[in-house]
């Protein structure tokens, strides 16, 4: 598991667009992403509605896990960055 | 002459024959006395058929993004596996898709950030079930004609339909933020929302849209349109010069300080 922490920087926080791209980037690379404000709370990014119920807002700095290898993982945790607005 | 009321969008009246659109579809919970897998196998094609209109609207220049959300929201997996459990509970294959939506939409109500999405995925959960009965929800509007569009209100995935025969839009709920509100400020389409008596307007009325006014005119012509005060200049020079602007007459002889001009007070 590859891990990095990502600030959210999109003014409406992580919106549906996001919430289903991550999902889907997970899905196009067979690899499971989990979410989470911190290591106890983490959700597999599955579901866009699922992660839409998290209520991810504006700054808040959240907790990405790829399993995958070191590249692959980068790569990944890039994107959903770009996603996120930064 | 009969006159209906609401909020106006847009400064412009059109003249247009009104065309009720029934975008409601309000179907009674159902069970099935099918199997299980019957079910599924009736379910998942109405999905990939919504996520696929979905995917071809996000390919529109107007809120592409929107739909792309939506298209993604509609083949999520965890409502798909929400629903397979209401279908074992014995509900078929519509209904089940439409209650495991109402129930996972509850988790983004409570919040004003999301709560718009909440509504548009039950939109989506009732062009599935729809789909499930082979009725198509999909908006179809003549082309070439000048048309007033009356509705309870125009989900995104009706508003992306909308074509040049459409000259002016009403919706009986709605405010001006609504997204049909929205979109037509954006494509100067003439709108008046929140028409509670919506329901008078009968297809193939000739009406006015006075949306400067905040009205629907039954038999109106564009020379009863309500027009926004202007400011005409008609001469270059103005024919009393402006020195300056003030709002009392205490102000304008304190700003005079003896010159002995006139001066003119605008309250």
């Amino acid at each position: 598991m590859i891990q990095r922490e990502i600030e959210i920087a999109d003014p409406i926080g992580m919106h549906a667009r996001p919430a289903g791209q991550i999902v889907k980037l997970a899905k196009t690379h067979g690899v499971s992403i989990l979410i989470g404000r911190d290591e106890e709370n983490m959700i597999e990014a599955k579901s866009p509605i699922l992660l839409l119920g998290k209520k991810f807002k504006t700054g808040e700095k959240l907790i990405f896990k790829v399993d995958a290898d070191q590249t692959l993982a980068d790569s990944v945790l890039d994107e959903i960055s770009e996603y996120l607005g930064n | 002459m009969t006159e209906l009321n609401g909020i106006g969008i847009g400064e412009t009246a059109a003249e247009g024959l009104i065309h009720r659109v029934e975008t409601e579809f309000n179907p009674k919970p159902k069970n099935h006395s099918g199997s299980v897998e019957e079910q599924v196998a009736i379910l998942k094609p109405a999905i990939e058929a919504i996520t696929a209109e979905m995917e071809a609207l996000a390919e529109s220049e107007h809120d592409g993004e929107i739909f792309e959300a939506l298209s993604m929201l509609v083949a999520d997996e965890a409502l798909f596996d929400e629903a397979v459990v209401q279908i074992e509970q014995g509900f078929d294959a519509g209904t089940s898709f439409y209650q495991a939506t109402v129930d996972m939409s509850e988790i983004l109500k409570d919040d004003p950030d999301f709560a718009e999405r909440a509504s548009d995925m039950l939109d989506l959960a009732k062009r599935v079930w729809a789909k499930t009965e082979g009725i198509n929800l999909e908006l179809e509007i003549p082309e070439g004609e000048s048309l007033i569009l009356v509705a309870e209100d125009f989900a995104p995935a009706d508003t992306a339909k909308f074509n040049s025969s459409v000259k002016g839009v009403i919706t009986k709920n709605g405010g001006p933020t609504s997204h049909v509100a929205i979109l037509c400020r954006s494509k100067s389409i003439p709108a008046l929302v929140g028409v509670r008596d919506a329901d008078k307007l009968t297809s193939g009325q000739a009406v006015l849209i006075d949306p400067a006014g905040d009205r629907v005119l039954i038999g109106g012509k564009v020379d009863q349109a309500t027009v926004s005060m202007a400011f005409i200049p008609e001469f270059d020079e103005p024919l009393i010069p402006v020195y300056g602007n003030v709002g009392s007459a205490a102000d304008a002889q304190k700003a005079d300080r003896g010159s002995n001009r006139s001066w003119a007070v605008q309250n």
